[in-house]
């Protein structure tokens, strides 16, 4: 048993990096940066990985959020760790932790940040399969009928905190190899939902970082049209 | 699917390993309206199609707000056929068919053809998608990554207001064609025709009693008219009548025939003609009728729909991991089923059960439910197998009964019908051998096995 064990881990550990490789080779991506094909044929912004590479922003006509109020969903069976538990209340409120730049961009075009709605923990086993935006949409469809969230306003963006261990994926492009974060947005029957997607990053810093700075590009380019 | 068995090491594996993409996943976003399953797809008029073009579609505004799980009249509720070029395809996560279409102006719109597999089975479009998706897969293989293409086409489909969400080749008002119900490629060079079937092929029936068999009609070639339907050859005291009587236009669409036998109906065996007629076109298929004569008919197969359990199967004689309980392969009916390969990997998985037809049988019929699943893509090609035999108590093959495959995938359960009167008198092995190749999962799920026998 232990041998079959030990050969189908090998077997695993090749089989996936061919895929990946396949997967990576085959990834189409748009012309501009930082926007990528999302699960349905649209596009989503992503935070790169290295999140040093900022680049300027330029206007392309769409709408901003003049008001933003972060709604966090800790999704995912990890959260339920105790140490890992402890880390959501640095990330409930994202903006109170914006880098300079984050926050000079957001008062440049007015945005207001309301106070944080109250967290929702989700302990779902996500573990054994890979979440894709699909995956999360159906969440946000499923939580907002079950009224486990508030029911989106104009400024609502929900943070989706993604548990250790969980595989986060979009249009191919996967999380904590290709983004470091995402938003996109959904039109559900409660109206129009954005949102920002946040793989687990081990480093505290860094995953917070990353929430912030999608956050932030959530309220300047809620629709792909906007600051980006 | 990969098939789930043992450790859930080896479940966890699996997951690593296999790519997502085979783990179909459907949209979210006006979902019921893209695939027919919204609380207005009763106003969508299929029975007439509406001439348009790119231009005039992506005339209109889009609605303000786009209603989640209504329709848009007339964009929403009429049937479009449009005549432009594909420009470009691509598989979606989501599990849709992605195509650009582009007009000699260089207008451009979006048209999708969803997976069947993640349709309403209440749907009035699944059977124009399911068309739809074999006419494309028979000439494109969609990919995960946009692919050009240079071809004149005429695609049928329901308009569908989708969100901007910077979608390639979006029209400026977000309509597309969602769903594809028929696609025609170098439309003008193809004969309008249409197929005709008939499920189960083989049909007993008592003196005094009714069966019923389904009649199927399938399109091509932008055939467009309703389908009448007739039977012939009928043995005497046998009538045939169909429900309904004929197929309404486009021409796809299915109908049920019932045989009715009277007392004094002829016994014997006789080959009856389905003849389908429509749009100047015509054509048949043929139902074995036995009809036998009046008794009592007893189903003479033990533990028929496997409901006894993966722990006693008899008298089912089955190889390990056949009887299934797992949602990933849900039965016809009750708990379980037998579920033959499924491993994507060289395998064979026997089903079989020894019985005795009596001497004194006037009709013996073995019906079963039939589900197949696929990864293999080959619409030619019989990669994995599934054969239904009649072997003697010794396992010699008497008689194979048919052999299904890969390319019979479906996306339900098929009843399927076999006469066994001629073995009886005899002890035989009702015997089903499901074979797979050494690569790509084909599962055949068999449940409800009944053998009927009248004497």
């Amino acid at each position: 048993m232990k041998k079959f064990a030990l050969g189908i881990l090998l077997l695993c550990g090749t089989v996936t990096c061919v895929l990946a490789a396949q997967q990576q080779a085959s990834v189409d991506r748009p012309a501009e940066p930082n926007l990528v094909f999302d699960d349905d044929g649209g596009k989503a912004q992503i935070v790169p990985v290295d999140l040093s590479v900022a680049g300027s922003k330029t206007f392309h006509g769409g709408p901003v959020l003049s008001s933003t109020q972060q709604v966090s969903i800790f999704l995912g069976a990890g959260w339920g760790d105790t140490q890992v538990r402890g880390r959501e209340a640095s990330l409930l409120d994202v903006t109170a932790s914006a880098g300079d730049t984050q926050v000079a961009e957001l008062k440049q075009h007015s945005i207001k940040t309301l106070r944080a709605a109250p967290k929702l923990e989700d302990f779902s086993d996500l573990s054994q399969s890979k979440v894709n935006d699909l995956t999360i949409q159906q969440k946000l469809s499923d939580l907002l009928k079950s009224k486990a969230i508030p029911a989106p306003t104009a400024g609502t963006v929900y943070v989706i905190f993604l548990a250790p261990g969980v595989h986060s994926t979009l249009g191919g492009l996967q999380g904590g190899i290709d983004y470091a974060a995402y938003h996109n947005f959904v039109n559900l029957e409660a109206g129009e939902i954005h949102y920002v997607v946040v793989p687990f990053h081990e480093n505290a810093a860094t995953h917070s970082a990353a929430a912030t700075r999608a956050f932030a590009e959530t309220a300047l380019n809620p629709n792909g049209q906007g600051w980006f | 699917m990969q098939r789930l068995r043992g450790s859930r090491l080896f479940l966890a594996v699996l997951l690593l390993v296999v790519p997502t993409s085979l783990f179909a996943q459907c949209g979210v976003e006006r979902w019921s309206v893209k695939t027919g399953t919204d609380a207005d797809v009763g106003l969508v008029n299929l029975n007439s199609s509406t001439n348009t073009t790119i231009a005039a579609l992506r005339a209109p505004a889009a609605p303000n707000p786009i209603p989640a799980n209504n329709r848009v009249s007339p964009w929403e509720t009429t049937e479009w056929v449009l005549n432009a070029t594909l420009t470009l395809y691509k598989l979606e996560s989501d599990s849709d068919y992605h195509l650009v279409l582009q007009d000699a102006n260089g207008l451009t719109m979006i048209v999708e053809i969803p997976s069947p597999s993640c349709v309403g089975a209440g749907s009035p479009f699944l059977a124009g998608i399911t068309n739809a998706r074999n006419e494309f897969n028979a000439r494109f293989t969609a990919t995960t990554s946009f692919q050009t293409a240079n071809i004149p086409v005429q695609i049928k489909g329901v308009g569908m207001f989708d969100f901007l969400h910077g979608q390639t080749g979006v029209a400026p008002n977000g309509i597309e064609l969602h769903p594809v119900l028929d696609v025609i490629f170098n439309p003008g060079t193809q004969t309008p025709d249409f197929a005709v079937s008939a499920s189960p092929t083989t049909v007993s029936v008592t003196q005094g009693g009714t069966k019923t068999t389904t009649v199927s009609t399938t399109i091509s070639g932008g055939f467009n008219s309703a389908v009448s339907l007739s039977a012939s050859g009928l043995p005497a005291g046998v009538t045939a009548s169909f429900s309904p009587t004929s197929i309404a236009a486009p021409g796809s669409g299915s109908s049920t025939l019932t045989f009715t036998a009277s007392s004094t109906a002829t016994t014997g065996t006789s080959t009856i003609t389905i003849n389908a007629s429509g749009g100047g076109v015509s054509h048949s298929t043929t139902v074995s009728l036995t009809v036998g004569s009046g008794g009592t008919t007893t189903q003479i197969l033990g533990n028929p729909g496997f409901e006894n359990g993966s722990t006693s199967p008899a008298p089912w004689t089955v190889t390990a991991g056949v009887i299934n309980n797992s949602t990933s392969e849900p039965p016809h009916a009750g708990s379980w089923d037998a579920w033959l390969d499924g491993y994507g990997t060289t395998h064979t998985d026997t089903v079989l059960q020894t019985v005795t037809i009596p001497s004194a049988a006037t009709a013996a019929t073995l019906t079963f439910f039939l589900h197949i699943d696929t990864a293999e893509t080959s619409t030619a090609t019989a990669f994995d197998t599934l054969s239904v035999q009649v072997r003697n108590s010794s396992g010699t093959v008497l008689s194979t009964l048919a052999t299904f495959s890969n390319l019979n995938h479906n996306t339900g359960y098929a009843q399927k019908s076999f006469n066994l009167l001629s073995f009886k008198g005899q002890t035989i092995q009702i015997f089903f051998k499901g074979v797979e190749d050494s690569t790509l999962q084909t599962s055949f799920v068999l449940d409800d096995v009944n053998l009927n026998v009248t004497q």
